[in-house]
């Protein structure tokens, strides 16, 4: 469970993240053109929890991937903070802007859960000697013991593997946690406690978390709900 | 197998130094004498072509005098081949192991200086200025069993003096103090000699193959030594030689000598100065031969070593496409996760030399002599088996000397700097290679299309 808090960017009341227009096309291995993103807008803030419902392949990972800076538009901008993705490092702003959650936890399975951890904080710049101290009280705020955290990925269970995700994905304590499909492949309590720490990171510590899905269980615990159909996106349901 | 490859590699180099060790040995046991005799090299195709025989140009005394004034050049040895008869001996039969028909003819056969006494009707006479090349003559077996070689002195002045082989001895009951007489070809000139030594070597029964047929062609027990100038005037031949052996000082002076000598105009279509030439490559053939095996080896190890690192390298980085995008997706550069992937593969090259140079260390020298053993069975079995060469330059051509004829040499592999300096130089192109390899995969993963799940 998440212990620590933050608060929100009092300084910040515009969105944290936008799509403008944004559209993205990508060619088959054939190089046949596929349009998997079109003409998306929408504003994402602090301190919320957003849900993006969607088919599989309808763009939901492909527009979370855009968001985390992996590639850039086609057509159309994502603003960080104002600040086009374009006209920024994409590297500096994955390292220390955003965390990602994927749903097969794309973790280092070679290494512990306490390693991947590490390797996080060592491209955002820890120092070498806290680390791994740091790693461990992070490993903590997402309920993974010591003994767990020093136990090869690959023999962690998946809901344990998703919460090293997430200390992994929290080691820049960044504004922005993209998670992608975070419960696919979670039985349905586990994924409830997943759930649970992710909108905690929203409204316990103030950061913008977007959660992509196709499971109505989970877009019911977020604050709203946008659905994605045939790369098109619109909002759905405003929460409280 | 990275690690093999660095073996490999070592091995090779090894291999190849020790070959050019055992070539600069070869050349400084062998390179320090120098031999000028007539051109006779352009007959052979006379004689296959059979055409009419060219008179072959003997040496003139003044341009062996002329060479001889080299400041590299320590001692001479200037010699006349002779056809003399007797009316005083009986010449000796002589057979060899090899089948005579077996032989080919050779430029200057039955002609002035050239003939070989034991396919003329008379005797071979051998003039010389340096008495101690008898006994190196026959291949360093014969020796001196009655009396004395002639000396210096004699063979420069053209004493009447001879030394004659112990069956021609036996046969003609002769012993140190007798005399004979020798008769020219032309039946005109005759020389009362004194026999001063008699020396024994094996006959041409009691060896094979090679040996036995080079006995012969010098003659054999009918093979008379005498002065150089006692020879000239039996051959009718005053002021010209047929061969002439300078010893320089120092092997490394082969070369500079011949320089001078065509500085001091030898004209080279009419003589040849060769530095034991045939000697010299068949004792460097085999190191040669293993010499460009080597190189070849290394060649093939580097070329093939890059592209198995690369290929392996590439295997190895697209299967780590995942961990790739996932560093990526952590905030990692290009940059970064290339150097990562150079790092591991200069890491892995790193140990794999290690490694590789122990083990290709230890087995180096066995396998540089099995090696080496190989190469002098297949030349002895194939070209150089065809070859052979008499005093004075002339050449012919037999079946494959016997095994025994040439023992293998020894071959002592040297890791010296330079070849420290080759192994990391072939590590360096391997490591190069993967890193290559590594980078340019590295940088073309698409970490969206990787976690998206695209490809």
């Amino acid at each position: 469970m998440v212990t620590e808090t933050t608060s929100p960017n009092p300084t910040s009341n515009g969105p944290l993240i936008e799509l403008d227009g944004v559209a993205y096309t990508y060619r088959t291995p054939g190089g046949a053109p596929v349009q998997a993103v079109r003409r998306a807008t929408g504003a994402f803030h602090r301190g919320r929890v957003y849900a993006i419902m969607g088919r599989s392949g309808s763009g939901k990972s492909t527009l979370l991937s855009l968001m985390a800076g992996l590639d850039l538009p086609t057509e159309g901008e994502i603003r960080f903070e104002g600040v086009s993705l374009a006209r920024l490092d994409r590297d500096a702003y994955r390292r220390r802007k955003v965390g990602l959650v994927f749903q097969t936890f794309n973790l280092l399975l070679q290494l512990t859960g306490l390693e991947n951890v590490v390797l996080a904080g060592e491209l955002c710049g820890w120092p070498a000697r806290e680390r791994r101290a740091r790693a461990t009280a992070l490993l903590g705020r997402v309920g993974i013991d010591p003994t767990t955290a020093s136990r090869r990925s690959l023999r962690l269970s998946g809901g344990e593997q998703q919460r090293v995700a997430i200390a992994r994905a929290l080691a820049a304590e960044p504004p922005l946690i993209l998670a992608d499909e975070p419960t696919g492949n979670l039985d349905q309590e586990t994924g409830r406690a997943i759930v649970e720490l992710l909108t905690s990171l929203a409204r316990r510590e103030g950061r913008c978390v977007i959660i992509a899905t196709h499971a109505p269980s989970v877009a019911a615990e977020c604050d709203e709900v946008w659905n994605i159909s045939d790369g098109r996106l619109l909002p759905v349901t405003e929460g409280p | 197998m990275l690690g093999a490859l660095f073996a490999l590699g070592v091995i090779g180099l090894a291999v190849k130094a020790g070959a050019e060790l055992g070539l600069l040995e070869a050349k400084a046991a062998l390179g320090t004498e120098v031999r000028l005799t007539p051109n006779v090299r352009g007959f052979r195709h006379v004689i296959i072509e059979g055409g009419e025989m060219p008179e072959p140009e003997l040496i003139p005394e003044e341009l062996a005098s002329s060479l001889a004034s080299s400041p590299y050049v320590v001692d001479t040895d200037r010699r006349v081949i002779a056809a003399a008869e007797s009316p005083d001996l009986e010449m000796v039969e002589l057979e060899t192991a090899s089948e005579p028909d077996r032989l080919l003819p050779f430029p200057g056969a039955g002609r002035r200086g050239f003939f070989i006494g034991s396919f003329q009707t008379g005797f071979r006479v051998t003039g010389l200025t340096r008495p101690d090349g008898i006994l190196e003559e026959a291949q360093g077996v014969a020796e001196l069993v009655a009396g004395r070689l002639f000396t210096r002195e004699e063979a420069e002045s053209g004493a009447p003096v001879a030394v004659i082989d112990e069956l021609l001895a036996e046969k003609n009951g002769l012993e140190p103090g007798d005399t004979f007489t020798l008769t020219g070809e032309d039946g005109e000139r005759s020389v009362e000699l004194t026999v001063v030594g008699v020396t024994s070597e094996p006959t041409p029964t009691e060896l094979s193959g090679a040996a036995s047929v080079r006995l012969v062609l010098l003659g054999g027990a009918n093979n008379i030594y005498v002065p150089c100038a006692v020879a000239q005037e039996l051959g009718g031949q005053e002021g010209l030689l047929t061969s002439v052996t300078y010893y320089l000082d120092a092997p490394e002076h082969v070369d500079a000598f011949r320089e001078e000598a065509t500085a001091k105009g030898l004209d080279t279509e009419k003589f040849l100065l060769a530095a034991n030439d045939l000697r010299y490559e068949m004792a460097s053939a085999p190191f040669e031969a293993l010499g460009g095996f080597a190189r070849a080896g290394i060649i093939a190890v580097a070329v093939t070593g890059a592209l198995v690192v690369a290929l392996l390298v590439t295997l190895v980085t697209r299967e780590r496409k995942l961990e790739i995008g996932i560093l990526r997706a952590l905030g990692a550069g290009r940059r970064a996760v290339a150097g990562q992937f150079v790092v591991e593969t200069l890491t892995v090259c790193l140990v794999a030399l290690l490694v590789g140079g122990l083990v290709g260390g230890l087995v180096a020298q066995d396998t540089a002599q099995a090696l080496l053993e190989k190469e002098m069975a297949s030349l002895h079995s194939g070209r150089l088996g065809r070859a052979a060469v008499l005093p004075g330059g002339v050449s012919f051509i037999q079946g494959p000397p016997p095994a025994g004829d040439q023992a293998t040499p020894e071959i002592r592999v040297v890791f010296g700097w330079r070849e420290v300096a080759a192994v990391l130089g072939l590590g360096l192109v391997l490591a190069l290679s993967g890193s290559a390899a590594s980078v340019w995969w590295s940088m073309r993963v698409e970490p969206m299309s990787i976690l998206t799940s695209r490809t």
